[in-house]
């Protein structure tokens, strides 16, 4: 049976900007006695800082302390990543109490939506509440709204998120609104194939019962 | 004051056998799961074939031999975390996935005796006092069954925030792979996770809300 930390875990995400202001760097040479790291140490190491290993070397960025999630509850407390990395027996690595989350998104509005005609500097969709209000509507939204990358999959039928909130930071809030096209994956070859032989096989099946069907 | 949400986040754990190295931001830019853009300006903490670990699109990415999680804290990318999952386990539709956690975290904001009240109000402390002076119940577990009939469980854990004053909650949605499953790799069970998720998101919100007006009914 699996044992319930194995499938919970909590959001560790957004931390990206402070990473850009190391606090310690440890650069380990590895050779032949001790040619790889452990998981365990990496997986450790990762958690608090930037791992890079290359061929014969490896080195450890020990990260800002925002690196703990905004959402996470095991780590907020002050002395706790000293006490994490205390068997570590290395004070270059103890790194200070997080300090506060520096910006937030806060959603407002979601909606998730559907494509139902689209005009040259603008589409036409359906859309229902996801996070606040949840009556369904329809709207306009400005093509100049869409992410470039994201035009392409602006079609008939074609399903989106549009979020309405804000960030906000020390300095003050500010506005977002986030138009996001679902993402399919590409279809390979061999799911091209599979899908035609499929079809193929019941167009012959289908075949096989009307030939077998008495005349009307 | 009013008790009310400061942060909350959804993360999407799957358990069995992954590899590690082939997972990068440009491997879901490939195979369009993520924008090009948000590939290049990926920051990654480390791609190795043991973990890898890495920020793109607003989601972290975190892959070792027996977890793959996908987590973010920004609610205008819940629903990408749900297609991107979904999205790379069709791709790799023979990963043997054993288990599917869909978690959220809330830390909500409140008064500093918000958890005692609340605490107080939920667990009774009287069979306690007979071998200890003043018994303080630091955290609150509830599991259940599921209702969908699917092997798994519900978890709700209400607790003092660490990181705010007030009280954190975290409710995991499992969903474990049925015993008598034909497909041995990950289409059937991420069939569920992409069937359930709303099921799932409508019972973490009802818990959150759940605690946030018990919150408030006692904090006058």
């Amino acid at each position: 049976m699996l044992t319930e930390p194995m499938v919970t875990d909590r959001p560790d995400a957004m931390a990206s900007e402070q990473l850009s202001r190391p606090a310690v760097l440890i650069d380990l040479a590895l050779d032949e006695d001790t040619p790889t790291v452990g998981a365990e140490v990496i997986e450790l190491a990762s958690r608090f800082g930037r791992w890079r290993s290359r061929e014969n070397s490896a080195s450890f960025t020990a990260a800002t302390p925002e690196l703990e999630s905004p959402t996470d509850n095991r780590e907020g407390r002050p002395g706790s990543w000293s006490e994490r990395l205390a068997p570590q027996r290395d004070p270059m690595l103890v790194a200070p109490a997080p300090p506060p989350i520096r910006e937030q998104f806060v959603a407002r509005q979601q909606w998730e939506g559907y494509v139902e005609s689209i005009s040259s500097d603008e589409f036409f969709a359906r859309l229902v509440g996801v996070i606040g209000d949840r009556d369904e509507v329809s709207s306009a939204i400005p093509m100049e709204d869409v992410h470039p990358e994201d035009t392409d999959l602006v079609q008939v039928g074609a399903v989106f998120y549009w979020t309405i909130g804000y960030y906000e930071g020390p300095s003050g809030r500010r506005r977002s609104s986030d138009v996001r096209f679902r993402r399919m994956p590409r279809w390979s070859k061999r799911d091209v194939d599979r899908t035609l032989g499929e079809a193929k096989l019941r167009a012959e099946r289908l075949r096989a019962l009307t030939d077998d069907s008495p005349a009307s | 004051m009013k008790a009310q949400v400061q942060s909350e986040g959804i993360t999407v754990v799957l358990v069995g056998h992954f590899n590690p190295a082939i997972f990068t931001p440009y491997w879901f830019a490939e195979y369009d799961l993520i924008r090009v853009q948000e590939a290049e300006s990926a920051e990654i903490h480390v791609v190795h074939p043991d973990i890898a670990s890495f920020d793109a699109a607003g989601i972290r990415f975190q892959v070792t031999r027996q977890k793959f999680s996908a987590s973010t804290v920004n609610a205008s990318c819940f629903q990408l975390v749900r297609d991107v999952v979904v999205g790379t386990f069709h791709l790799l539709e023979h990963t043997p996935i054993l288990a599917i956690g869909i978690n959220r975290d809330v830390h909500v904001r409140a008064q500093r005796e918000a958890w005692e009240r609340l605490s107080n109000r939920w667990v009774a402390r009287d069979p306690f006092r007979d071998f200890m002076p003043s018994p303080a119940p630091c955290s609150l577990s509830v599991e259940s069954e599921r209702a969908d009939g699917r092997q798994g469980q519900y978890t709700v854990k209400v607790e003092p925030s660490q990181r705010i004053q007030g009280v954190y909650l975290s409710v995991n949605d499992e969903i474990r792979r049925a015993d008598d499953a034909v497909d041995h790799g990950c289409r059937e069970i991420i069939d569920v996770l992409e069937e359930g998720w709303h099921d799932a998101l409508t019972l973490s919100e009802a818990a959150r809300d759940m605690v946030i007006a018990e919150l408030n009914s006692n904090a006058d």
